[in-house]
């Protein structure tokens, strides 16, 4: 706590000369006086060689980097709330490890202590009966769930994942803000920040002499393995996601994969003899350890809340079974927040005989009538909590109401005090923050994380640091316009990769099997293929009707009713424009953008987007990164960053036809570039078994849809028509080697539909879905599934068309026998995908709530 | 002392195939010193599997398991013998004046009052409000015995609000009963309750079944076609006093226990999550039958499980 004087107060120009923390506060980099503090000077000498201008080009490569990892923080009802990048400042925390280990202490005496505290409510409740933690705390605390108790989980630890926000005094000490008991999350953020900043600063981190993370990493696994079952020497653990829109789907995601585990939803498990199974295309297989991200409320809609799917109904009473452990466990969202605070420190004495290490800011129950009038006789210093913080956050600086909210918020308090915390507002602690070219101090809260491992707890030597959005402001929140810091723990000693013992001390057996694919991945997989495809045709017809039109130079358009009738095809809300290349320009600008619109191309990216991220933690990096550097469409801000001087040396900008050409173009190159890293990166097997059938099934549905719509009204097909379907198809060239001659309706269809070597036909499509379908097992070994008929039945249809018979059926008056085959196509193809839905991504029917009579 | 047969039956009819269901049961009537179970079966079609019966939070007997299968009617049966062993109560008995029963749970000193705590607070379905206050202080003027002062309350809520079959359901808000002035035995015990809670005192819900045959001269009580509900209020010293806001009584010997908790939510008769099934159609027959010593009871169902 008490940092050396600084030796090179002297060297404090440029971006140091103007850093002026607020005096009186505690600043984590300079002292009071101005010296830069012991474990800062590195860092300080650093950023004075680099200067701002260099400092703000690393900023923003970082902020690409995050961007292309796809690290995103989603706020809750915000419409545009997916998808919020994350933002990390290019300037760490640094703490020394001296006044680290006094926290650490700290820490974990605080974890044991919540965690006796855990076994007490729901066990024997003696700290009730003994009149350390009030009855009517208790009994009035949403996060206190009656059906957790008595269950045998209190006979083993029931806190495994603990983290606490501390904030610093201004005589330097940590105290606690608030404890984070149920599902804390943050670990993965903590993680990808370091591996985002130590590439942003990476001379000055390797001379730093940081710890590193990844020892504690294993802590967590190994914690997730010592949680097992009684009798389960190497449990089956999944990560229990609430899906996609939660606001920290990111790092569950990049945890599950960091860590090896399948990312599941409740849907993906149900009860079974008393435990609980994953339904997975290998079929169910028992769950030994479920980590959870999903609150107590939401986990048993049978005897927690009736009302939500997000669970898994009959999982408490498979815990009380000790056939699954949860983690952590049920009921500990009681210890969320700071409801407890004001008890620990008694509590602490009477369990420990210890004084509490790590205090907390001072906190009142107002259940209480001494903590209460304690808190309102100050009460313009306090902020004001609900005893329960739900998805709301609710929290009032008093200092910052109207004298009218401050009455409203006293009636509240007066009426149900027990249901309400006061909180002294303290003045946090300041960093510096690289925010416009220059650094400010802004306000910090620490996040630290722990794990229980081998009867104690670990600590990550590290942390989640979140900064103020504003300057001079004291509050600090993970919601909009957060800004987090890498925090860096200076070793003593040199810093040795983690060690892994029990790890090499199990000789593994070769294996080959990629673990269960659950079904909402599989459904996913599936549609994050056809995305891909879908996308990309759309942007071929596109790239087609430009191409066109920078030839036409005429006031009429040849042909382009034709193409505005296959855009049709794809976005049926496409209306048509003023048949003027501006017209159609503009159109094309809206659908770029419109990521509302259904069927517009940016929809259909925004749905890619959503389905990638959905499988996130089964998809290799590269492929992910691929998907975030797909500007094309959606975020059109991102979209006109990607054009600025550099990139764009013609000067385009991002409107007008060239440049919509160049972005179709590259946008077409990316998809490309994604597909060829999925053949290159993903294992044989489902995950890129189900990709694949999407592709087939979304590319062969594109082809009939574009030639039912280029047939549309037996018009005799144009060369031009017939042309640019086949560079539609990429197809112009295998038909110039194939015929060498003028262009005949009858060969292009054949070459589109039926020539099995080309690998843009329907034929190709279809031959290769079959063939991948036919790779999983049925359950019933002898008969075909209906899926597999109805593929069979498209692909052979396709096989005996007579196409020499069909030479002039684009020709004169048309041919009703292709037609009727293109739409036979398009009914099989949409029952191939209801078929694939009902046989592989809804094994079992939505769950609901029994009624209930009176 | 009567000794009572129970037949309480529940038929669910789905729409579509429901391929599992998991349900919680609370259906098996508590063992209380004045009722004693005398046996208890229960049975079901399909076969109900991985059962398994404990006590909750509040010592009420709940029973978890599930039905698994494709099936699209369900078909849960209990019978219980009941000998109920309570003294018919025309007054209530002798306690303290109500403030002091509030004092002693704002101290919550004794066990017994730390543990009726959480009945004198907002609980899911019972949500304390201005008016409901209003309404309940009139009959609780000060120093006014507890016993005494609910009784008056309970006669001014069967007064004041009329029972009307299926005029709410589990949707119905306490401020909507309020406001409609009617409801069925399960609103007026809340309404009751939430009255309670508002002076500070700890009410309790309890679910059971109550006979229904008039005495002499007196109208047929209410509450056959399903469970009933009333109330209990924390009386420090003496325990749980029950009042039958519905029908203006001190239950006794004619009301059989089968749960409390602090509003319906707590005890539930079934409650469960269906995978499938569809739209459900539900219907429940309860018979309460007192044996005259003639008649024999019931062959025991199949699956005994006392």
């Amino acid at each position: 706590m008490n940092p050396e004087p600084a030796d090179k107060q002297g060297s404090a120009v440029g971006l140091l000369q103007q850093y002026h923390p607020a005096p009186g506060g505690w600043d984590e980099m300079m002292a009071r006086g101005g010296a830069v503090r012991g474990a800062w000077t590195g860092l300080a000498s650093t950023l004075d060689e680099l200067g701002s201008e260099d400092v703000r080009r690393r900023k923003q490569a970082l902020a690409e980097q995050l961007r292309l990892n796809g690290v995103t923080y989603n706020v809750y009802g915000d419409t545009q709330g997916a998808d919020r990048i994350w933002s990390l400042d290019p300037i760490p925390l640094i703490l020394e490890s001296k006044e680290w280990e006094t926290a650490e202490r700290g820490l974990i005496q605080r974890a044991e202590l919540l965690d006796a505290i855990l076994r007490d409510v729901y066990g024997p409740r003696r700290l009730v009966r003994e009149g350390l933690l009030p009855a009517l705390f208790l009994y009035s605390h949403p996060g206190f769930q009656r059906a957790c108790s008595g269950n045998p989980s209190i006979q083993q630890r029931m806190l495994r994942f603990y983290s606490a926000d501390m904030v610093r005094d201004s005589d330097g000490g940590f105290r606690v803000v608030s404890d984070r008991g149920q599902n804390p999350s943050g670990y993965g953020y903590a993680l990808e920040n370091r591996s985002v900043l130590s590439r942003t600063l990476p001379s000055l981190f390797r001379q730093s002499g940081v710890h590193r993370l990844d020892g504690f990493f294993q802590s967590f696994r190994k914690s997730l393995v010592e949680a097992a079952p009684p009798g389960v020497r190497d449990p089956f653990v999944v990560l229990l996601s609430p899906g996609p829109e939660n606001e920290t789907y990111f790092e569950q995601a990049y945890l599950a994969s960091y860590l090896g585990l399948p990312l599941v939803r409740g849907s993906d498990l149900t009860p079974k003899d008393g435990g609980v199974r994953l339904l997975s295309l290998e079929g169910p297989r028992q769950v030994d350890v479920i980590l959870r991200r999903v609150d107590d409320t939401f986990c048993d809609p049978l005897e927690l809340n009736g009302s939500s799917l997000l669970g898994v109904p009959g999982l408490l009473q498979a815990v009380r079974n000790r056939k699954v452990t949860v983690c952590n466990a049920l009921g500990s969202g009681i210890l969320g927040g700071s409801g407890l605070m004001s008890f620990l420190p008694a509590i602490s004495k009477h369990l420990f005989g210890q004084d509490l290490l790590l205090p907390s800011v001072p906190t009142y129950w107002c259940g209480d009538k001494s903590q209460r009038e304690a808190a309102l006789d100050r009460f313009d210093k306090m902020v004001i909590k609900p005893l329960y913080q739900g998805p709301k956050r609710s929290t009032w600086f008093v200092n910052k109401l109207t004298r009218e909210q401050r009455e409203k918020l006293l009636i509240r308090i007066r009426a149900k005090p027990q249901l309400y915390l006061a909180q002294e507002s303290l003045k946090p602690s300041t960093a510096p923050c690289f925010i416009s070219n220059k650094l400010e101090a802004r306000s910090l809260v620490l996040r630290s994380f722990l794990t229980a491992v081998g009867g104690s707890f670990s600590v990550m030597p590290g942390g989640l640091s979140r900064v103020a959005s504003k300057e001079n402001s004291i509050e600090v929140t993970g919601q909009e316009g957060g800004i987090s810091k890498d925090t860096w723990i200076l070793s003593s000693e040199p810093v040795a990769w983690a060690a892994t013992p029990e790890l090499a001390a199990v000789p593994l057996r070769p294996n080959r099997y990629q673990g269960p694919l659950p079904a909402y991945a599989m459904e996913n997989l599936f549609w994050f293929g056809r995305y891909q495809e879908r996308l990309a045709c759309q942007s071929r017809v596109w790239r087609e009707i430009f191409r066109q039109a920078s030839e036409w130079d005429r006031p009429r358009l040849e042909g382009a009713p034709d193409w505005i009738r296959m855009l049709r095809a794809y976005q049926p809300t496409f209306t048509s424009p003023s048949g003027d290349v501006p017209g159609l320009e503009e159109q094309l600008e809206l659908s770029l953008s419109e990521e509302t619109t259904l069927g517009s191309p940016a929809f259909n990216h925004t749905a890619l987007r959503r389905t990638a991220r959905a499988v996130r933690d089964l998809l290799p990096d590269d492929c992910w990164l691929a998907v975030n550097s797909l500007l094309l469409f959606a975020n059109a801000e991102a979209a006109g960053a990607d054009l600025d001087p550099e990139n764009d040396p013609f000067g385009f900008g991002p409107q007008g036809p060239v440049a919509a050409l160049i972005r179709l173009d590259r946008g077409i190159l990316h998809l490309s570039g994604l597909s060829g890293l999925e053949s290159e990166c993903i294992a044989l097997g489902p995950v890129r078994r189900f990709i694949m059938m999407g592709r087939h099934v979304e590319r062969a549905q594109a082809t009939v849809r574009i030639l039912i719509a280029a047939l549309g009204g037996n018009l005799k097909p144009s060369d031009l028509l017939l042309k640019s379907l086949l560079n539609f198809h990429d197809s112009d060239l295998m038909y110039r080697q194939r015929y060498q001659r003028d262009m005949q309706a009858g060969a292009v269809a054949d070459l589109l539909v039926a020539d099995e070597l080309n690998p843009r036909s329907i034929a190709f499509q279809l031959a290769r879905f079959a063939d991948e379908l036919a790779q999983f097992p049925l359950a019933d070994s002898v008969s075909l599934s209906a899926c597999q008929k109805t593929a069979l039945k498209a692909l052979t249809s396709v096989r005996v068309f007579e196409t020499s018979d069909h030479g002039g059926i684009m020709g004169a008056g048309g041919n009703e026998a292709f037609e009727h085959l293109l739409s036979s196509l398009e009914g099989w193809l949409g029952q191939i995908s209801d078929y694939l839905s009902r046989e592989f991504f809804q094994p079992i029917p939505l769950p609901q709530s029994l009624r209930e009579w009176t | 002392m009567p000794i009572y047969t129970i037949r309480h039956r529940t038929i669910y009819v789905y729409a579509e195939e429901c391929e599992l269901s998991v349900n919680q049961a609370r259906l098996r009537p508590r063992e209380l010193p004045g009722q004693r179970l005398l046996s208890f079966s229960i049975d079901s079609n399909p076969r109900v599997e991985d059962f398994q019966e404990e006590p909750d939070f509040f010592g009420n007997p709940t029973a978890i398991f599930k039905v698994a299968g494709a099936h699209k009617r369900f078909e849960i049966c209990t019978e219980s013998r009941v000998d109920v062993s309570w003294a018919e109560r025309e007054t209530p008995p002798e306690t303290r004046p109500w403030e002091e029963a509030a004092e002693t749970l704002r101290l919550a000193a004794t066990p017994e009052a730390q543990d009726a705590i959480q009945f004198a607070i907002d609980s899911p379905m019972v949500k304390a409000f201005s008016e409901l206050r209003e309404y309940a202080i009139v009959s609780f003027p000060a120093g006014r015995s507890l016993g005494e002062a609910v009784y008056h309350l309970m006669r001014r809520i069967h007064r004041d609000f009329r029972f009307i079959p299926g005029s709410t359901s589990l949707q119905t808000t306490l401020e909507m009963v309020f406001q409609t002035r009617c409801g069925v035995c399960q609103d007026f015990s809340h309404l009751m309750i939430g009255c309670l809670r508002s002076l500070g005192l700890a009410g309790r819900y309890v679910s059971g079944y109550i006979e229904t045959i008039p005495k002499a001269g007196k109208p047929k009580l209410v509450g056959a076609d399903a469970t009933h509900a009333w109330v209990s209020v924390f009386a420090p010293g003496t325990g749980w006093l029950d009042y039958d806001p519905t029908n203006l009584m001190l239950p006794g010997p004619q009301h059989i226990t089968l749960a409390w908790g602090r509003d319906f939510s707590d005890v539930s008769p079934l409650r469960g999550v269906l995978y499938g099934g569809g739209t459900q159609k539900l219907k429940v027959e309860v018979d309460v039958l007192r044996e005259d010593g003639k008649t024999v009871p019931a062959e025991p169902l199949i699956r005994a499980v006392k």
